[in-house]
């Protein structure tokens, strides 16, 4: 409707008077990040983990794969600081690799996910109509399955292997970001300033790429921190299945899956993976959390 | 030789109901008005009788449900993308709100300049003329490096008259620019309103609320009521005016004076009714202090009564 | 005068932000007398409203009223135990706020909403609380109030939500009403409707009414004395015809200017109000935009003082009624 709120918003009292007549600088999203500590543990944690990816050649005591027959099982050890696997693995090496696996087929997922989501809720949104009812009935028809089933079901048919687990990933994933953006589009572009663009003849795409994309992007930054964890778990789990890394890669979820039969006699085996996977997704979190509190508009002008 | 012409400008919405029910609310219902160069039109009404839909649909930022919107002789609710484009250098508008009108996201400068950079003007030439439009509002060109929220509620209305002002218009439609703005700042705006129209010979519409805004500002002045133009007179015809409607609009107007305090007998009773189901005949009767029986069958046509004044009234002879 | 039902002295609340202190109300003192109308009238950010939560201890933080006292029957708010005070609260002063919609419950009809403050506070049968609330609609300018009290607000129009909003707040015939704004977002033939109906309601209950607005026009409308704050003080006050006519302070005399009257020439105040946040007190706050000022002005904030019988500025160098000849 194109009511105009006639309403003179007036008894907004010092808020106002702080926001907006004495136009009080409103401080960056990093300097309320800053504030937050639980988020900047999180980033901390983050940093190290990442550090220790890249790094992993430099800092891994051994190699990764070598099977060593002699010490199956063994417990830590000045060679093997958290012992070996059932096939006389180091395990702190396979963690330290491993974190590259984990994280970098999440982070590929995830750009995956946002290739195929952004631009299809983008257009969704701006353009309406047609266009918006074919990707959201699409959108409909993949929501109507359990995603993670379906991954499953995807990664199955195109067989075993981390590639393929970041193809199912990103084909049930991508949904969820599409319906999402397509939601905030839909509110920014009734916003003022689009129909000043429009207005001023700004073309549709000067209208999506300098209007639209810059003011739904923080959100989406936000959902895709959160959702970083929620895809190593994902990864983790088709691995921990088998479908994901297959062996001898180290792969967090996979390591899982291979220390299962032995849970009884060396619970290390799953305890390490498992505790590296939870820090991980934790400080996603945790600074997913903190950006979504720190980028969120409506406090910027706030005190 | 006129500057816009809107012939029987019809917006309809369709809004749902329930899962089945649908209705149609008639926002604009059949407008009709002329502007000349140079001239200012208020628009006026009370909320909801479609006065900011009818706004947009001149620039055809809401597409028409049915009649013609005549610019420079071109009819902008038909025509191509393109020259749809080329017409609205010369039509522009300025938003009541007037924090969202601005990309929160872009510096002030960055929002006059696209208009700029929309048309082609050399970017080693834009810098220069951002500063000079943000002078010629009143504003420091240093504001130009800011952000809106670091602005206040005046500064960044005059942010959006520069950005309007920036590819030389002919029209600018004024969608309530001084509506949510402090007594003390609105006047300012109001001021600055008039001086570029005098300056540049702009042509307004000026859409408001407020009858006393609107009678500062405007040649001419259109009341609407549930879609359809009640009454169009000179502005300082005002306090003679003929319909009963817009006679209710100006004495609901509150002056300062508090030796005049007459006024407060409420001249109507009641609220404009729901768009959706607009009273059979005139469809201001069942408010109106002098409806009578054909009132409330017969629409009454909009007609002139002498020179510049025209009235949709039965009772007006 | 007769005796003030309601008198506040030196009231100040501040907030507390990670930015600094905002003196949202600096020693805000005033006094209203039994069935008479005080306007509260500034800009936004002027720090009208938040004196009007203040009164009530509605202040959130960070906000906090750091001195100041509110006499009300012999009583002083500021002082009164939480109980007690929300005893008070509604029986003895009502608010009614600008937005409607929020202030009631959207899941409730209307009619068990107004019964329920009836029966809450004078223990009153449902019944006869329901018929205490259809006549106080029905003397509102609402014609069905029994076909009203069955539906819920979003039902209603604006117009017809605030009369409801202003029924809750006058059912338990409250000594002081103190209305923030109560017809700003509503149409001029609507608002005009609505003052009128507190007015004649004011005169029936011999109500006071504190009356906060920005729009000088319903101050003239409505007000038998006013306060005019700017910066968070009152920079003048004394009966309206005293205060629109004879402005002494050069704010207020500004602000009159400024209005859009047909016919006539508008005179804007230059600048924007002052940000109350880091406000220095060793000067007058309007000294930026005042055409007045002079180096008094400068070194020394002036103090509310008395120019004219009940007419108090504050300001070095107010108009008199000399210097207008």
């Amino acid at each position: 409707m194109g009511l105009v709120r006639e309403a003179e918003r007036g008894a907004g009292c010092w808020e106002r008077a702080a926001g907006e007549g004495a136009a009080v600088r409103g401080d960056s999203a990093w300097a309320r990040l800053k504030r937050d500590r639980l988020a900047l543990a999180g980033l901390v944690m983050l940093s190290i983990v990442v550090a220790v990816a890249v790094l992993a050649p430099y800092l891994a005591p051994n190699d990764p794969v070598k099977v060593d027959l002699q010490h199956r099982l063994a417990p830590p050890s000045a060679q093997y600081p958290l012992g070996t696997d059932h096939l006389g693995r180091c395990i702190l090496s396979r963690l330290i690799y491993g974190a590259r696996v984990s994280l970098g087929t999440a982070a590929l997922a995830l750009t995956a996910v946002l290739l195929l989501g952004l631009p299809l809720g983008i257009l969704a949104g701006y353009c309406g109509g047609w266009v918006d009812n074919l990707i959201m009935r699409l959108v409909d028809i993949l929501l109507a399955f359990p995603g993670l089933v379906l991954a499953l079901v995807i990664a199955g048919t195109l067989g075993p292997g981390l590639l393929n687990v970041m193809l199912a990933l990103a084909l049930v994933w991508w949904v969820g970001y599409a319906r999402v953006i397509r939601g905030m589009v839909l509110a920014v572009k009734e916003k003022e300033f689009v129909l000043a663009a429009r207005a001023c003849g700004t073309s549709r795409w000067g209208i999506i790429i300098r209007h639209i994309l810059p003011n739904v992007l923080s959100p989406v930054i936000v959902l895709a921190t959160l959702d970083m964890g929620k895809l190593i778990l994902a990864i983790s789990g088709l691995s921990f299945l088998g479908l994901g890394a297959q062996p001898p890669t180290p792969e967090w979820g996979a390591m899982l899956n291979d220390g299962r039969p032995y849970l009884q006699v060396a619970p290390q085996l799953t305890l390490y993976p498992g505790l590296c996977i939870m820090t991980v997704v934790l400080a996603f979190n945790l600074l997913g959390d903190g950006l979504r509190d720190a980028l969120d508009p409506r406090l910027t002008t706030r005190l | 030789m006129k500057l816009l012409e809107v012939k029987g400008l019809v917006k309809h919405y369709v809004r749902k109901r329930g899962l089945a029910r649908r209705e149609t609310i008639r926002a604009v219902d059949g407008v009709s008005f002329s502007l000349a160069p140079g001239e200012t039109l208020g628009l006026v009404g009370e909320s909801g009788c479609g006065k900011s839909t009818l706004g947009r649909l001149i620039l055809r930022l809401e597409e028409p449900t049915a009649g013609e919107v005549i610019f420079e002789g071109v009819n902008i609710a038909t025509c191509g993308e393109k020259e749809l484009r080329e017409r609205r250098r010369h039509l522009q508008i300025v938003f009541q709100d007037a924090y969202s009108s601005l990309n929160p996201r872009r510096t002030v400068g960055a929002s006059v300049e696209e208009p700029l950079a929309n048309f082609g003007v050399p970017r080693s030439e834009r810098r220069e003329q951002v500063r000079e439009l943000l002078q010629l509002v009143g504003l420091n060109p240093e504001e130009a490096a800011k952000y809106p929220h670091e602005l206040s509620g005046g500064q960044r209305q005059r942010v959006n008259l520069a950005r309007a002002l920036a590819l030389q218009p002919k029209l600018i439609v004024c969608d309530e620019p001084v509506s949510s703005l402090d007594v003390s700042i609105r006047a300012q705006i109001l001021k600055l309103f008039r001086e570029l129209k005098e300056r540049f010979r702009l042509s307004y519409l000026f859409i408001s609320h407020d009858l006393a805004a609107v009678s500062c500002l405007a040649d001419r002045v259109a009341v609407m009521y549930l879609g359809k133009i009640m009454e169009i007179l000179p502005a300082e015809a005002l306090s003679q005016a003929r319909h009963p409607y817009t006679r209710a609009l100006w004495r609901s107007v509150l002056p300062p004076d508090p030796r005049n305090r007459a006024t407060l007998e409420p001249a109507v009773k009641g609220e404009p009714p729901d768009p959706a189901n607009p009273p059979s005949g005139c469809r201001f009767h069942p408010r109106c202090p002098q409806a009578q029986e054909l009132c409330r069958w017969e629409e009454p046509v909009l007609r002139e009564i002498k020179g510049g004044h025209l009235v949709a009234c039965h009772m007006v002879v | 005068m007769a005796t003030p039902v309601l008198r506040v002295k030196n009231l100040s609340t501040y907030f507390h932000t990670s930015q600094g202190v905002v003196r949202a109300v600096e020693q805000v003192s005033f006094s209203l007398a039994p069935g008479k109308t005080l306007c509260l009238v500034g800009e936004s950010g002027c720090g009208k409203s938040v004196t009007a939560l203040s009164l009530l201890r509605l202040v959130e933080p960070p906000g906090k009223i750091v001195s100041g006292e509110v006499w009300l029957n012999g009583r002083d708010l500021l002082k009164l135990a939480s109980s007690e005070l929300r005893r008070v609260r509604g029986k003895e002063v009502a608010l009614v706020f600008q937005d409607s919609l929020t202030s009631l419950n959207p899941v409730l009809t209307v009619g068990l909403q107004l019964a329920e403050t009836v029966v809450a506070h004078e223990g009153l049968p449902w019944k006869e609380a329901r018929r205490r609330a259809a006549e106080l609609l029905y003397r509102l300018g609402l014609p069905e109030p029994e076909r009203l009290m069955r539906s819920y607000p979003f039902q209603l129009s604006g117009g017809m939500r605030q009369r409801v909003s202003l029924a809750m707040a006058l059912l338990l015939r409250p000594r002081v009403l103190v209305a923030d704004e109560p017809t700003t977002a509503l149409d001029v033939t609507v608002q005009a409707q609505i003052l009128a109906e507190l007015k004649r309601l004011q005169r029936e209950l011999g109500m006071a009414l504190l009356l906060i607005t920005h729009d000088l026009g319903v101050v003239a409308a409505m007000a038998d004395e006013v306060a005019v704050m700017y910066a968070g003080s009152i920079v003048e006050c004394g009966p309206v015809t005293e205060v629109f006519e004879r402005p002494a302070h050069p704010y207020t005399r500004a602000l009159l200017r400024s209005v859009p009257r047909p016919g006539e020439e508008l005179v804007p105040i230059e600048g924007q109000p002052p940000s109350l946040l880091g406000l220095p007190d060793d000067r007058c706050p309007f000294l930026p935009r005042c055409p007045e000022a002079r180096e008094e002005c400068r070194k020394r904030r002036p103090e509310l003082l008395k120019v004219a019988p009940g007419q108090l500025v504050a300001c070095h160098y107010p108009y008199m009624a000399r210097d207008e000849g």
